[in-house]
């Protein structure tokens, strides 16, 4: 094992650190639910970041270190469905961005400006061009643009193989981890910062220590997020992807309440950047059928696996 | 970045199961359902400790000159996966390999390392640690038992407490303050048969051997006992609870026991219920975090990096890994604790609970990543 990265996984990390220079600093003035960027989107494409998993020396960990690293920015770009899930079902280069469903009739995330749509529908992937489908863009405050079919039964499909749904469903799983932990990492800094500063009864309030101890407990699981995430990318197991996946989900309510409760009513502005991050948690908190899917899933293949 | 074991690493690990599935006895869970520190599991450990050197893999991850074969951390934790998994045969002396040895590797004299390092790599050493006193637990710089220096050596007044082991152990790794403040602490290693000491059971929900008070009385500790320089003893402390914090891979028996009450919950027709899998399974990613949070340790002790609180990290981690899983048997398999139900389950209760307590407890750690990791200004 090595948590550090290697020198391939080190230049691309140095590129895609580079690219995002220019995003780090927050939108200024009152943000929308999400913060679009239509120019790093077009940038990150046309260096084919979006490849990554299926380039030579390269794979699912180092997409996965991209959808989790683009999580952190204050601006929202489509990156799980593009890097990792459509690459590693087979479906490299379809045109993105892309949206996941396991309902063509309900709610999607990310489905208006969506190009292409990925379904796990019957126990099989199915791939839909959204070229000329009527999409109605719904109005949510969970931080991504949400859409909904206008005629999801007149959708035409295309099936994918024997296997595919449960491929479709882990690597929806890694992405969906690797994307919350940054969220929640990016969360937890900006909370981190926000003590430092905030000061009441004369000093600042992260030097008090009801505070400082629940931050540390939210550190730790951030961490974990992050790390179970990697692995489940690193290696392709199924059971690892639901757990990295059930952990993600199950822990981020308890951050993102913390993170909430310390910034206090700034937090509840859309003038601070709090909730570009903690609104797409809620997003992915219930998606493909939250904990308890996961879980079941987990357990499913939990026996008589080793130490 | 990469997360699997190597082809070497599964080898060595399917080494230690057939050693384990060779030598350990028919009654072997019997016997650890007793505590780590009851006679029935230390006279064990004598036995057993001895055949885990014989065959190499006692102290696999010292360095050669030591007795060991020189492995890597990696082996060191794969080793104590195996054995904590299996409700640890090696008793109290788990302690030995994992921190003490270390610490006398670090800081002791040629002779100490003779004397106690062929010792512990033999397998037949007991030993205990004399940290907590009683107006001294996780502030255990206010410690109060003195070592005054007198003629060819100190004498050590005070006492002890929460000491693990201590009836039976041979040597006690001590801290005693030669002076005032944290650079007045200074380390002993200590017959415990020396005159002076005297050693009392504390009763206890988590087994019989587990704490104790110990009371030293104008004990004479010869001055080839102090480990170190005089007044290096806290940064000997801090050497020895690194190691001991992220020592345990207490993860490893919460996921046999998390096991265990799935496969009776499934025997019994329970585990096809949503809930109980929603909880199982969080139950299970909370063990599978903690493990990659100190394997993560274990990859920063194995490029030699600096200590950091991702130590604490992963020790805060696997305290809360034991107690789910002894929440969750309590809630759905609460016969395990009935005096009906399997032993090991009760087992893994009882030492759930001291992992937030030993080593510095939790609330400490969250100290140390508020401070060190965070860098959260002080009150």
């Amino acid at each position: 094992m090595d948590f550090e990265l290697n020198e391939g996984q080190a230049v691309v990390q140095d590129a895609l650190l580079g690219m995002f220079a220019d995003y780090r600093a927050l939108p200024t003035g009152a943000c929308g639910f999400f913060e679009p960027a239509p120019e790093l989107d077009r940038m990150l494409e046309e260096s084919d970041f979006f490849s990554l998993a299926l380039m030579e020396g390269y794979g699912a960990l180092d997409a996965a270190l991209f959808a989790y690293e683009a999580a952190r920015l204050p601006f929202l770009v489509e990156v799980g469905a593009s890097a990792l899930v459509a690459p590693l079902l087979g479906e490299g280069g379809l045109p993105r961005p892309i949206a996941l469903a396991d309902d063509r009739g309900g709610a999607i995330r990310n489905l208006p400006g969506a190009r292409t749509l990925i379904l796990l529908e019957d126990g099989v992937a199915k791939v839909a061009s959204l070229e000329g489908a009527e999409i109605e863009t719904l109005s949510s405050v969970l931080g991504y643009p949400f859409g909904k079919l206008a005629n999801p039964d007149a959708l035409p499909t295309r099936t994918l193989g024997d296997g595919s749904g449960a491929a479709l469903a882990k690597w929806w799983r890694v992405a969906l981890a690797a994307e919350g932990a940054g969220l929640l990492q990016a969360a937890l800094d900006a909370t981190v910062d926000y003590v430092k500063q905030r000061e009441q009864f004369g000093r600042p309030i992260g030097s008090f220590q009801a505070i400082q101890h629940r931050l540390a407990v939210c550190a730790q699981l951030v961490s974990g997020c992050r790390w179970l995430a990697l692995r489940a990318a690193d290696s392709g197991s199924e059971s690892e992807a639901a757990v990295a996946a059930l952990y993600v989900q199950d822990q981020m309510r308890h951050v993102v309440n913390d993170l909430h409760q310390f910034s206090g009513a700034i937090g509840l502005t859309r003038e601070y950047p709090l909730h570009l991050w903690t609104y797409r948690l809620k997003a992915l908190q219930g998606e493909l059928g939250g904990i308890v899917a996961q879980a079941d899933a987990a357990m499913g293949v939990f026996s008589g696996e080793t130490a | 970045m990469e997360f699997a074991w190597s082809p070497e690493q599964q080898a060595f690990r399917e080494r230690v199961r057939s050693f384990l599935r060779a030598e350990l006895p028919a009654d072997w869970t019997d016997i650890a359902s007793q505590s780590p520190g009851s006679l029935a599991v230390t006279n064990f450990s004598l036995e057993f400790c001895p055949k885990l050197a014989a065959a190499g893999l006692l102290v696999p991850h010292w360095p050669v000159e030591y007795g060991g074969a020189g492995a890597t951390p990696w082996e060191h934790f794969i080793l104590g996966e195996e054995m904590w998994r299996m409700g640890e045969p090696r008793g109290p002396q788990y302690y030995n390999v994992n921190w003490l040895g270390p610490s006398i590797m670090k800081y002791g004299s040629a002779a100490q390392k003779d004397e106690h390092l062929s010792l512990i790599a033999a397998g037949k050493a007991i030993w205990c640690q004399g940290f907590s006193e009683p107006s001294a637990g996780s502030d255990l710089a206010a410690m109060r038992t003195r070592a005054d220096a007198v003629d060819g050596g100190y004498r050590i007044n005070g006492s002890k407490i929460w000491t693990s082991y201590a009836s039976l152990a041979e040597y006690c790794f001590l801290l005693a303050k030669t002076s005032q403040g944290k650079a007045g602490v200074s380390v002993f290693l200590l017959p415990m048969s020396t005159p002076g000491i005297e050693v009392h059971k504390i009763p206890s929900v988590v087994g019989d051997g587990d704490i104790h008070e110990v009371f030293f009385t104008d004990v004479f500790a010869p001055a080839d006992c102090l480990l170190g320089a005089e007044g290096q003893g806290w940064e000997i402390a801090r050497y020895a609870l690194h190691f001991e914090r992220v020592g345990i891979p207490r993860y490893a028996l919460a996921r046999r026991v998390l096991e265990e009450i799935v496969a009776t919950l499934d025997r019994e027709g329970r585990f096809a219920d949503a809930h109980v899998r929603t909880r199982a399974g969080q139950s299970y990613a909370i063990c599978e975090s903690a493990r990659m949070l100190v394997y993560r340790v274990l990859d920063q002790r194995a490029k030699a990096m600096p200590q950091s609180a991702e130590t604490s990290i992963a020790r805060y981690a696997v305290v809360q890994a034991e107690r789910t899983v002894a929440e969750f048997a309590l809630d759905f398999l609460p016969e395990a604790m009935r005096g009906i139900g399997q032993k090991l389950i009760d087992t893994h209760h009882k030492r759930a609970i001291t992992a937030g307590i030993a080593a510095g407890a939790a609330e400490i750690q969250l100290n140390l990543i508020a401070d060190q990791l965070l860098h959260l200004p002080r009150a």
